[in-house]
């Protein structure tokens, strides 16, 4: 008996995060459906993936999704970088620290959002503001992780390193590098989560093309299934790129008893 | 009192210069050997070399008076630096004794003279230590907490520079950090980012890869560890990672293992164990081990002397003349009474305080 409701709670375990979603939009199209919902405020799901099968067939879904991916991932990978390479400079080298840090949060301390105007200005309407803006928000988050990873690193286990004979260079790759990289991977994911909002801020705000201008122009024509499309889209990439990050966790910190599967030896006791 | 004292000292284990007629005549002297007749065994090679001398000095145990190792000459000449010593020590294997030709002459033999040591802004943790240790001796520092047994490691270790005074290895001034001295420290300090495996093949670095492989599997096996070889250290106990740290500090054959309260963490139970496993490898390979702990019986159960350091200097120097294996009889008593005596004995400087509030980490 036990072992009969232990397999089906294994069973049911990957149903269980669906659960709650799939009866919200049921209970949304029930609402809809029967009328209860206005359909000038919220259209029902299925209006909704009408709307995404007609803009499908049309090319255009594809298109603003493929535009707002590269700016998302072109200003990630600019953005994160370059916050990178600074937390790991600062924590590193006293001297770099003591000459950027300080700098570096007073710029972080300003919402990146309000220079849109500044942004607009200089790059016009075109990719290069989009980037540029998901870059800067980007690039804070993972240069405090940075450097706070870099700073929590056991100073026993260098210690040992150093007893060990392993020089500067080996030091780095194989002890703090490692040891850090549980705080840098919550700033990626953290990162990941502001690469987004930024984005469609962004796009909403001033744009040709990409998810945001998608919604802002469907608002002008009041096309509110293809306006709640692109919220749900987002919601769809968010979860994807958070997918992303926890694989990646999976597989760089597989050591750490949080994130691992335990090894073919599991422990015994 | 007296009898214990007596049969500590039959027990005292054999130490002869000369490995040609060592292995015959101590095979005899663990057999059933008195002193007296290994004393008699002792040829004119060892009196050459200087063996009576520090052996007679060796027989006795100093007098709390003769504490700071004042009567030690600070810097050994390099002629018996030079020497080959042999020891022999009973080796239990499957509960027989036997013996076995114990090769000393690869440790490393410290000098260490009128240390000091002072911290930005403190009063001095050690002040004017004198302290030598020969090669392969295996010598435990004990101490009140925050005696500075622990900083006179990590001075030795060559992790910290002393204020004052000189370290001599094999008669050399210490330079920094050697790769054939290893520490094992209080925590494991495992990398928990590399494999059980992984983390012994640190303390190969500098080896291929495929020979720090092999090298890493034998040096589990030594510690009984062969079979997770592959897994992280988070699923290990607090034993067995410290087995594996004992792996990771034994894989490059050093030459003195500086030990800072390995066991301290450790249940008593593990504990002795690793005493055992710690006790056969050192046997086995011949190196130098200065252990520091607070566990006084730890202390008398592995180490052939007992340093107690007191106000940053040497206040006993006690020579633990028991056989090995070590079992806890009444020599056993004896000298675990004797080094707790020394270090409960309050001291002038603290004489003012109430006994209540002192804590002895003993």
């Amino acid at each position: 008996m036990r072992g009969a409701s232990a397999t089906f709670r294994r069973r049911l375990d990957p149903v269980l995060p669906w659960i709650v979603p799939v009866s919200a939009i049921a209970v949304w199209q029930l609402l809809g459906g029967l009328g209860l919902l206005s359909n000038r405020i919220m259209p029902t799901p299925v209006q909704v993936a009408d709307a995404a099968v007609r803009l499908t067939l049309s090319g255009e879904l594809l298109h603003s999704l493929a535009v707002s991916t590269w700016r998302a991932a072109t200003g990630f990978l600019i953005g994160g970088s370059i916050g990178f390479l600074f937390g790991l400079m600062n924590g590193v080298v006293r001297l770099a620290e003591r000459l950027t840090d300080s700098s570096i949060q007073m710029i972080r301390n300003v919402p990146h959002l309000a220079m849109i105007p500044l942004v607009i200005v200089w790059f016009g309407i075109g990719d290069g503001g989009k980037v540029f803006l998901v870059a800067l928000g980007v690039l804070f988050p993972i240069y405090l992780n940075t450097l706070h990873g870099i700073r929590s690193v056991d100073p026993g286990l260098i210690e040992m390193g150093r007893v060990y004979g392993l020089g500067r260079g080996q030091l780095y790759r194989r002890v703090i590098l490692p040891g850090a990289m549980p705080s840098i991977l919550v700033g990626l994911r953290y990162a990941l989560g502001i690469m987004w909002l930024t984005l469609i801020v962004a796009e909403t705000i001033s744009s040709r093309d990409g998810i945001g201008y998608l919604a802002m122009n469907a608002r002008e024509f009041f096309q509110l299934d293809v306006v709640v499309l692109c919220i749900l889209l987002y919601a769809l990439l968010g979860k994807l790129s958070d997918l992303m990050a926890k694989r990646l966790e999976r597989s760089w910190l597989k050591w750490h008893p949080h994130f691992g599967r335990p090894s073919a030896n599991s422990p015994s006791a | 009192m007296a009898s214990a004292f007596r049969q500590a000292k039959r027990e005292f284990p054999v130490r002869v210069i000369d490995g040609s007629l060592a292995e015959q005549s101590w095979s005899d002297a663990e057999t059933g050997g008195t002193p007296d007749d290994a004393g008699q065994e002792r040829t004119g090679d060892d009196i050459r070399s200087g063996a009576t001398t520090d052996g007679a000095h060796r027989d006795a145990i100093q007098p709390d008076a003769e504490a700071g190792g004042a009567n030690r000459d600070a810097v050994r000449s390099d002629a018996e630096a030079d020497a080959i010593h042999h020891a022999v020590r009973p080796d239990t294997t499957d509960g027989a004794i036997r013996a076995a030709v114990r090769p000393v002459a690869r440790g490393i033999a410290l000098d260490l003279h009128r240390i000091e040591k002072r911290f930005a802004g403190g009063p001095a943790v050690l002040n004017g230590l004198d302290l030598s240790v020969r090669a392969g001796e295996f010598v435990a520092v004990v101490g009140r907490s925050g005696c500075g047994k622990s900083t006179l490691l990590r001075l030795i270790a060559g992790l910290e520079a002393p204020s004052g005074g000189v370290i001599l290895r094999d008669g050399r001034p210490a330079a920094g950090l050697d790769p054939s001295i290893r520490v094992m420290f209080q925590d494991s300090r495992l990398l928990p980012w590399q494999t059980v495996e992984q983390n012994v093949m640190l303390g190969a670095h500098g080896l291929g890869r495929k020979e720090a492989a092999a090298k890493a599997r034998e040096a589990l096996r030594l510690v009984g560890l062969e079979e997770r070889a592959r897994d992280w250290p988070s699923v290990l106990s607090g034993g067995q990672k410290q087995r594996v740290a004992l792996a990771r500090a034994l894989i490059g054959n050093p030459r003195l293992l500086l030990l800072d309260e390995p066991l301290g963490a450790l249940d008593a139970l593990t504990r002795i164990g690793m005493q055992r496993l710690i006790e056969r490898l050192w046997l086995r390979q011949g190196f130098t081990a200065l252990l520091v702990t607070h566990d006084v019986s730890e202390a008398v159960a592995l180490a052939d002397r007992v340093i107690l350091i007191e106000r940053g200097a040497v206040a006993l120097d006690l020579a633990v003349t028991l056989a090995r294996p070590r079992v806890k009889d009444a020599g056993f008593a004896h000298f675990e009474k004797r080094i707790l005596d020394r270090v409960l004995e309050p001291d002038d400087r603290e004489a003012g305080e109430p006994p209540a509030e002192w804590t002895y980490e003993i």
